[in-house]
């Protein structure tokens, strides 16, 4: 291609002549001869000193047009005095409604009376029994956590041989009753069964005995107690 | 500078046309009544690229130039420009190549 014809295709790109199939061709064109490309930056700094040189006046047809569309707005978005009433009535309403929604939401997530919350954290503390009495000095700390329901036993020194440890609770005035095997070697913490949230109380007993493997097979100790404990509020 | 121009131009034409807004208006020629010739405190500042470009496009017909910077400026393409003076599209092509050479001529 002679390089008047380059001079003449990078001319029409830089300028916009070009329509859409051709212009695409041109900058493909461009994109793969560097000889064109550098005419194409010639003429897009040509095209471009059009702008920065101000030469270019507005078409005088321009104004007019955008007074019709300022007036065009006008007729078509003012207001009427009865749908500005509307408006000011819509507003007036949407205050008043996120309002009292706030008020609400502020109810809602401000703490709960004093007397509520006494009643919650007078249940809360939970139940502790430390037991004792066994020759080798073994002891078992269980905690009743009574907002939880859940019971743990830690055993220190317990050491029963081929037994199983049972835990009994002792209600006063009452009788044993099981609160299943209790781990000799290491601490648990389990769901509380019915009988211990219905039994453990203040004031009750907690003791544990040496049965056969299994636990005790009648429902009551067999073998001898070796630890026993009142319950106390922590 | 260039580079900017270029870019700012082609987005906002590619834009109006991507939402169907193509000038269809007829070429609203300046007919030699706007004087071409920059003003004197316009022409100190501008650098030697846009002095030399404007002096030329001085040297076209006037019609031919303002078919130039309605492309450049309104995106009008050959086929538009044909359309918007109610020209063949050859007519109006080969008349702005004239324009284009002689440009480049005086450029040189």
């Amino acid at each position: 291609m002679v390089p008047e014809a380059n001079d003449l295709l990078a001319a029409e790109l830089a300028f916009g002549l070009l329509d859409p199939r051709d212009r695409a061709d041109a900058e493909r064109r461009v994109a793969m001869e560097p000889a064109l490309a550098g005419v194409y930056r010639k003429w897009q700094d040509y095209a471009a000193a059009l702008a920065a040189g101000n030469a270019e006046q507005p078409p005088s047809s321009l104004w007019p047009s955008i007074q019709a569309r300022i007036a065009a707005n006008d007729t078509v978005a003012l207001p009427t005095r009865a749908a500005l009433r509307r408006w000011q009535a819509g507003t007036v309403v949407a205050i008043v409604a996120a309002l009292g929604l706030g008020a609400l939401a502020l109810q809602r997530t401000s703490p709960p009376p004093a007397s509520k919350l006494a009643a919650v954290t007078r249940n809360a503390p939970p139940l502790v029994a430390v037991l004792k009495g066994d020759a080798n000095r073994a002891i078992v700390v269980i905690s009743f956590d009574r907002s939880s329901n859940h019971l743990s036993t830690v055993p220190t020194g317990l050491r029963i041989g081929d037994h199983s440890a049972e835990l009994w609770v002792i209600p006063k005035g009452g009788k044993p009753n099981t609160l299943g095997l209790v781990a000799t070697d290491k601490p648990d913490w389990k769901p509380a069964t019915h009988a211990a949230r219905t039994l453990i109380r203040e004031g009750a007993v907690l003791a544990i005995s040496v049965e056969p493997i299994g636990g005790s097979p009648t429902g009551q100790p067999t073998g001898p107690v070796i630890l026993t404990g009142a319950i106390e509020a922590s | 500078m260039t580079w900017l121009i270029t870019l700012a131009r082609n987005r906002a034409v590619d834009r109006l046309r991507a939402a169907g807004k193509v000038m269809t208006a007829p070429l609203d020629y300046a007919d030699g009544l706007a004087d071409p010739t920059p003003l004197a405190s316009d022409t100190a500042e501008i650098a030697d690229t846009e002095r030399r470009l404007l002096d030329c496009m001085a040297t076209l017909e006037g019609r031919d130039a303002d078919c130039i910077k309605t492309a450049f400026f309104q995106g009008s393409t050959y086929s538009e420009l044909a359309a918007r003076s109610s020209t063949p599209v050859g007519t109006m092509k080969s008349r702005i190549r004239r324009a284009l050479l002689k440009l480049r001529e005086c450029l040189q």
